[in-house]
Formats: C-alpha cells, structure tokens, sequence
C-alpha cells in the first residue's frame, strides 16, 4: 500500500519534471511540495537510500534556483537523472514487500474514499472560516452569520468522523461566536486559535494518525471568554493592569504554562547545582573562559525562558549576573573571591526563587515571592562589575553603609567632619568617633580597590623574530646617529634629524620592551624547588617572594635560572639549618627564603636572601689561607671575604660544606651571571643568614655608554660603572710601592689603570697632567682609567666580536660608531682582573 | 502553512517556547525537529527534509555559529535558511552570524510578530501547502 503510493506519487513527478522548464523557476518550485510528500512517504517506509535521493534532487533545484539560468542546462540534466534513477528504484521495489515494510507511528490506516472527500470539504471550510475570521471588524453581525454558517457546516461534516475531537470542537467555537453575536465581543483570538488546531487535526485524520496532543488550553479560552460578560471584560483588563504592579491575587498557572514551568525548574535547578562546582575549579584558574562560559551559560538560559514565563525577579536577578560574567568572560576583569561569592549568593537566591515557583506549580497558582528580595544583589553585581571593569573606586562611606556596618546619618556627621577638617581622612575620622572598627575600614578599603588585573589580548611571536627587530632598532639608532653628526652644519635638517632620532628612541623602547617578560615564572618554578628540598632534608622551609612582577629581558631570564637553582639549593641544603639548630638559636623553627626583584638604574636586581646560619668569615679565610688563594696577612673588606667563596680554586663541593655551608659550584654561578653583564654580590652576618644579590642588565642588546678616546683607539665605557672624570691637578699622582700609580681623589687614593698598557696598543706613557680620568667602580672597588678625551654619552648596540675572539678579557663586545667605525665596550670588572693579576 | 523546522537549543523549556511562539504565529501544523546542539542537530539533519533552522548561539558541544559554519559547508545542507535565536544582542555578533550565511536574527525575548514576520519573509514563497494537498486528492488514495 505504501510503495504503491510512492509509485504513483512518484509518477506525478515525473510527469510534472517534463512540463517543467529550466529556465523558469516557478516551474521548478512546484516539483518541490511532490518531494516532499514523496521524502514523507519514503520516511515512512524507512527507505533510506530513495530518501536521501530525494534530498538529492531537493539540492539540485535549490541551487538552480539559487544561481541563475547559466549553468542550469547541466544542473538541470542532473536533477533529470537524479529522478529518472529514483523513478526505475522505485518501480523496483515489490508492493507485497510494503506490508511488512517497518511502518513508522502509523496507527490507523488511511481512511476510505468516502472520508478522504469530507476532508477536502473540511479542508475548504476551515480556509473560508480563517478568511472570515482575518476580514472581521467588531460588530460585524453579517459577517458574524457568515462565520456561524461556515461553523454548521463544519460541524455537519465532521458528525460522521471518529474520533469526534474534530466535530467537539467545531461545536464550542460556534458557541463562542454565538456568544460574540449576542454581547458584542469583539475578541477573535479564540476562533484564530480554533482554526488553527483543528487544521492540525485535519492533517493527522488525513494522514491516519491519532491526534494525541493537548489542546485544553484552547477549549479554556473558549469557556473563559463565554462566561464573561462585557462588563467582566472591563473589569479584568484594569485587573491586569493593577496585577502587573501589585500581583495580588494568585494568578492561575495555565496547563501549557505549567508544563514548560515543569521542563524550567528542573534544568534551572540542575544547572545551578553545577555552577558551585565550575566556581570552585574557576578559584584554581580564574582566567579559564571555558569555566567561565560553563558558569555564565545556566544563567544566561534562565534569564532566556524566565523571561517568557514572566518570572520577573528571576529574569532580572539571572540577568545581572549574567552581565557580571559577560565582562568576565571577555576579560575585562579576573574573577576574584568577592565576585565568586557574589555569585554564590546569586545562586542562592535563585534556588529560593525557583522553589516558590514549584510550590506554585503544586498549586496551580503562582505564588508570591515579594518577601524574597533580589535589588540589594543586583546593586551589588553591578557594583562589582562596574568597579572591576572601569577601576572607579565606589566611596568608603557608602560600602560601609551597604554593609550596614554605619548608619546614613553617622556617615553624614562623619563628611560634615570632614569637610572642616579636610586632611584627614574618612575612615580615620569615623574610627576616631568609634563609629566603626579599624578591621571593618580594612575591610571596606579592601573592598573599594579589589585587585585589578588587565588581559591585553595577544600574539606569540617567535623570539627570533623579536631578536631581529631588536637589532635593527637597533642599527636605526645608530644610523640615526650617523646621520646626526654629518648634518649637525645645517639647522634645519638637524631639527628633523632630531625629530627622527625621538621616533627611533620611541621604536626602540618598544622594540625592548617586547621582550620583556615578567620573572614570575623564574621564581615559580623555585617554589618547586623549595618544596622538593625541604622535603628530602628534613627541614621545613618557607620560600616567599615579592617584586615577581618585574620584567626583565627574555634572554636574561635563562641566564638568570641555572643561577638561582644553584643559589638556592644552597641555601637549603647548607644554609638553613635543622630545626632542633634554629630553635637552639632562638629562630622560629619555619627556615624562611625571600626572593626579591625590582630595577635599579638600568639593572634588575634579584636577591636571595635566607635566615639561615650565615657565612663564617673565619673559616672561609681559613680554607684560602690553606688553598693559597691568599698569603693571610692581607686586609680584606668583609665583600672581598664573602667573594673568595667564589673564586675557582677555593673548594669542592665536599669541602664546602664542612668549612662553611655553602660554595657548590659558585664560581660557576659567578661566571654564569657575568656572562651576561652581571655582577654577583654576597652579604652576609653570620648566625643571620646570607643574602645574594644579582644584578643584571635589563637588556643584553643595548648599552648606555661613555665614549673615550685613548691615543687613536675609541673605547665605551658602560655609564652604569662610571662614577666621575675629573683631570687630576698638580699633586694629586703618586706611585705606590707595590701597589703602582695612583690617583687623588678627595683624600682616597685610587689605582690608576693605562688601557694601552693593558691592550698593548702602545708603549706611549703619557704624562698624568696632559690627560683625564675616569673613575670607575665594580664590586665596590674604584679604578681610575686615565684618557686622552671624553667624547660623549651615547647608547651603544653591543655587537659580538664572533667566536674568535669571544674570551678576550676586559672587552663586552663591540659598538659601530656614528662614524662607522668599530668601538670597543670595556668590560670594567674584566679590567679589574687583568690588573689585579699582574 | 506547513513546513519541517528544527529548532536548535540547548535548553528544552526554551524549546517549549519557541513552539509555542511558532504556533501562535499560525505555524502550528509544521513539524517540528528539536536538538539540543549543533552537534545533535547535524546528526538529525542526516536524511531529513528541513525547511528552516532556528537556533540559539549559546549551546554546549557546538555553539550555533560553529553550527551554522558547518551546516552552510556542507553540500547539501548548505541551502537551508538558519534563523538565530539569541540574545547576543550586539552588532559585531549579530555581523558574525550573517557572515556565517544565517538568514536571518531573532533577539530573545521575541514576539508572535516577529516570528511570524521572518519566518514567512524567509519561506514565504516556498508555501507550498496548496500543492501537497492538491497532489493528496490526485495520488495519495
């Protein structure tokens, strides 16, 4: 029975595709409703491959339709053959096979001819009656009549139809409109709503399907209206109006209502269940916009469907929230303990909410829910996003009020104070009138600037990339330079010059800048560390940190690890001592290590500072007596000491730790850290414990200078070493015995060094009066460096020299010059070594 | 009227909604498919014959404009006009969708009207209800 219909169904396809024409649309429009019968019928029948042919053809006309007459000739031949093969599949398959076909939700058969003829009848009537319905002015009593004809024959029709739904029906609308012609309603809602269900039912009598669906809340509207006389009418639409503002009397829930109400609190409820757990995995990885989405979308559903079902406190509440969470999500802010538990709250609240929404439920009423206040939230969520994301600060007195830890009027008496008395302060004020505890302006004051945290959206970029371009700033800077001294003549080129030189200053701080990241990573991953020591020895240690902002160069980052490791494994293993040791001493029995960060003049300088037991000046001294690093007649500052712990020869790791505690290694960190520039400082008391002090350049790539020139050689001298040039007057030079020439200055005497004796450039002994000095100072130790002329302060691109030459002492690198020519960067702890090893 | 609507959202009395909007639009005879995601939704496109597409932006699994990205990529799926239904009320959003090839925008909470305004605006000349019944009385009996 169902392939024969297909069949002939399809037959009429066929027929229709040759009459159509390609080039005409329409034509091929009206293939489109025979498809889709036929799609339904082979549904059905569970023919999937003649179902997706069907599809097939379906494409094939959209897209003919879609791009015009051009490429339809092929397209069109397509769609011929798509059908042809449908048609001869078609006619393949076996009627007697259609019986035991799978037939889907069929539960009557189809109806005999006789019914199918009532039906188009029906069919027909119910399309006048909505012409009708649409053409009606109120108080158009021959339309009216018009309409109660159309009805008899409705319901005339229908009196032979089982089931009698159809025929039920028909009969209380035409009651209705009855009703309508005698009082003079004029509300067809009703007889829309009629016509539109019982074409529904129509379809399913004609497809042979039971209608299953509930249509109460039709019938409801027809009784409703029915019962009410025009007056009632009046009353109740000032009713609704009064309703919308007070809600006094309990509305009733209408069925359909009641069943989407159902679907509502049950998902809103689940969802809510699941936020609690999201906000707890969101406090591990606050910036985590997938947990954010997970917590932001059960609330921005219920504000969708509450608003539907006018649950007004809902939607709204749902709302502010969701808007919190918007700004989070597109990472305005990071989502903070405070809005955490705002949210909290939020779900709370809304968990209230709901459940006087089952109770209406179990009612059939809907219940008040005016004790349940939402406003006092909702200010809240907005204030938190509003100070989150534009930083304004809300007033201390107000928080405090909102807190209802102060009253209006106290906070009034309080800004009167202060307005005579405009120094000081709010909360001093208001703690000074005890009307609120310091710990309750703390907290306000907390409260009023939460941590603010800005996500800039960004790029990855290879370091390379970033390495070149640091390069070629700086190489514009120098060129710039260049460009500067040969038009220093004329003032009018000069004045651009200038101008560009401000531009490529600009794009080189920017160009720097890129590379720099914060250390925080670096200083994590000794958080580590620390714990992984502190287990295996025994000791419990503490590690903190403050400054892990600061940025500093990438590269010098990886400079900066292997040290630190280094530094503080040290610091654990010798350094902090046993837990019985330190409550002996007095020490809280909790080892303590602070990492520090921050920028001084154009260097970062990170410390490492532990309470430990401290150097033993004595014993190191001792240790190089006895290694022959020093004879021990010598004075040595305390720095000079702590250093010796440094040098190469001092001690093996094994002897270290017997004679002071520490020394793994650090001659390998020293030389780690001045690779880079650095210098490695040591202070230390003993009993107290020891802090180490790198200092590094904030860049590699760059370095702020002092050009000098000795004889014909040019040399840099890095400006951060540099502490004064001064040309020496008459008596101010000595030589002393064992210790060579010296400089005055200002009662101290310092020791003077000749770069061309130190570089051999030449045997040229100049006189001290024809020349300057510079006084430079490394580890807090001073040399002059005596010069011929200062030729000006520059910043210098530091090139290496190649491999070649990589380990010349006393040399940085290399700068091209404004010239063009090639300067040498002095290395001034380098050239401290040379003389000090002569 | 009558077509075959699938409506696309994750939360279920929000489909109730839209159903019941569609209805009082004067689309009550459609039938109507429901999904819960676009992930759902191109598993029940498979050999379904759809007419419309509404869907919400904010699902799980697949968001609807992934959704309407893949529905408009696939070859045959990619002529069915696809509504959204959402909140996401603002312009770069809304610009997205289009881009993506949805036919039309409906902000929530949405009207009868509005509805009834797009959805003929966008099937309006595909009714094609006439035809099905003429072809019923001619073929089907």
């Amino acid at each position: 029975m169902l392939y024969e219909t297909i069949i002939s169904t399809t037959e009429s396809l066929i027929s229709e595709l040759i009459l159509s024409d390609p080039n005409k649309p329409d034509s091929l429009k009206r293939l489109l409703p025979i498809l889709k019968r036929i799609h339904t019928q082979c549904t059905k029948a569970a023919l999937k491959s003649e179902t997706k042919k069907i599809l097939r053809a379906r494409h094939i006309i959209d897209s003919i339709l879609k791009s015009g007459p051009k490429i339809n000739g092929s397209r069109f031949s397509d769609l011929e053959r798509t059908l042809s093969d449908f048609s001869d599949q078609v006619k393949r398959l076996d009627p007697k096979e259609s019986d035991r076909a799978p037939e889907m939700e069929i539960t009557k058969k189809i109806g005999d001819e006789a019914q199918n003829g009532e039906y188009s009848e029906l069919k027909v009537k119910l399309d006048e009656l909505s012409i009708l319905i649409a053409g009606f002015c109120p108080g158009d009593i021959p339309d009216l009549g018009l309409m109660l004809n159309n009805l008899n024959d409705l319901i005339n029709i229908s009196k032979r139809i089982d089931p009698t739904t159809f025929y039920d029906i028909s009969k209380r609308c035409k009651k209705y409109v009855e009703n309508m012609t005698l009082k003079n309603l004029d509300d067809t809602k009703p007889v829309e709503e009629v016509i539109a269900l019982l074409k529904s039912i129509l379809r399913y009598l004609k497809k042979g399907e039971a209608f299953t669906f509930d249509y109460s809340d039709v019938l409801e509207m027809l009784e409703e209206n029915l019962s009410r006389d025009i007056k009632g009418q009046i009353e109740q639409a000032e009713k609704k109006d009064a309703d919308y503002n007070i809600q006094n009397a309990p509305e009733k829930i209408s069925d359909d209502d009641m069943e989407i109400l159902t679907d509502f609190i049950s998902e809103a409820e689940e969802n809510l269940d699941t936020i609690e757990v999201s906000l707890i995995e969101l406090e591990q990885d606050p910036v985590n916009t997938d947990i954010i989405n997970d917590i932001f979308r059960p609330f921005h559903t219920i504000k969708g469907v509450s608003g539907f079902l006018s649950l007004t406190k809902i939607n709204k509440l749902a709302h502010a929230t969701e808007n919190l969470l918007d700004s989070a999500r597109s990472g305005d802010f990071i989502i903070n303990h405070t809005v955490t538990d705002t949210i909290l709250a939020s779900v709370d609240t809304l968990k209230a909410l709901l459940g006087r929404v089952r109770q209406g439920i179990q009612t059939g009423y809907r219940e008040s829910d005016d004790d349940i206040d939402i406003d006092s939230l909702r200010s809240r969520l907005k204030q938190l996003q509003i100070s989150l994301t534009k930083g304004e600060k809300e007033p201390l007195g107000e928080i405090l009020v909102r807190k209802k830890e102060l009253s209006q009027s106290d906070l009034d008496q309080a800004l009167e104070i202060q307005n005579k008395n405009s120094e000081k302060k709010l909360g001093e004020i208001l703690i000074e009138e005890k009307k609120v505890e310091p710990k309750q302006v703390a907290s306000a004051l907390m409260e009023q600037s939460p941590v603010k945290k800005k996500m800039d959206v960004q790029v990855k970029v290879s370091t390379q990339k970033l390495d070149d371009l640091v390069d070629y700033a700086g190489e514009l800077v120098i060129a710039q330079s260049m460009l500067r001294q040969q038009t220093k003549e004329d003032a009018l080129v000069s004045k651009t010059v200038s101008q560009l030189g401000q531009i490529v200053n600009n794009m080189q701080n920017i160009a720097m800048s890129m590379r720099m990241i914060p250390i925080k990573a670096t200083f994590m991953k000794m958080i580590r560390l620390v714990r992984d020591l502190s287990r295996k020895s025994g000791k419990d240690i503490h590690l903190s940190m403050t400054g892990e902002d600061t940025e500093i160069d990438r590269n010098v980052v990886d400079a900066l690890y292997e040290p630190m490791v280094h530094m503080i494994r040290n610091a654990c293993d010798h350094g902090i001592e046993a837990t019985s040791e330190r409550s002996k001493a007095g020490k809280p029995a909790q080892g303590n290590i602070h990492l520090r960060a921050y920028h001084k003049g154009g260097n970062i300088v990170i410390e490492i500072e532990d309470d430990g037991k401290g150097l033993d000046k004595d014993k190191i001294l001792e240790k190089a007596k006895s290694t022959g690093l020093i004879k021990g007649d010598e004075q040595m500052t305390d720095t000079q000491v702590f250093d010796l712990i440094m040098q190469p020869g001092f001690s093996t790791a094994k002897e270290i730790t017997d004679v002071s505690g520490r020394g793994v290694g650090m001659d390998v960190v020293k030389d780690g850290i001045e690779k880079f520039r650095g210098h490695l400082n040591i202070d230390s008391k003993k009993g107290n414990g020891t802090k180490f002090i790198i200092s590094l350049p904030l860049t590699l790539a760059i370095i702020d200078g002092m050009l000098v020139g000795v004889d014909d050689e040019r040399y840099v001298i890095p400006t951060i070493a540099i502490q004064k040039a001064f040309k020496p007057g008459q008596g101010e030079y000595f030589t002393v015995e064992g210790k060579g020439e010296m400089v005055k200055d200002r009662g101290s005497l310092i020791p003077l060094i000749r770069l061309n004796e130190i570089y051999g450039t030449s045997n040229n002994k100049k006189s001290i009066e024809a020349c300057l000095v510079v006084v430079v100072e490394s580890k807090e130790e001073k040399r002059a460096i005596l010069i011929d002329e200062l030729l000006g302060k520059d910043e210098y691109v530091i090139k290496s020299l190649g491999r070649s030459m990589d380990d010349i002492q006393g040399i940085a690198g290399g700068a091209i010059l404004a010239d063009g020519k090639v300067g040498l960067i002095l290395d001034v702890h380098g050239i401290f070594s040379i003389v000090s090893q002569k | 009227m009558s077509y075959s609507i699938l409506i696309v959202d994750d939360s279920l009395p929000m489909r109730s909604v839209i159903k019941r909007t569609l209805n009082a639009a004067g689309f009550g005879s459609s039938e109507i498919l429901e999904a819960p995601n676009g992930r759902e939704a191109l598993k029940l496109m498979e050999g379904a014959w759809i007419d419309l597409i509404m869907t919400d932006y904010n699902m799980p699994e697949m968001n609807g404009l992934e959704y309407i990205k893949t529905v408009k990529a696939g070859e045959m799926s990619k002529d069915i006009p696809v509504v959204v239904i959402s909140t996401e009320g603002n312009d770069e959003k809304i610009k997205d969708f289009m881009d993506a090839g949805a036919a039309g925008y409906i902000t929530k909470p949405f009207t009868a009207e509005a509805i009834r305004d797009l959805v003929v605006n966008i099937l309006g000349e595909m009714d094609y209800e006439e035809d099905i019944d003429d072809s019923d009385d001619d073929f089907d009996f």
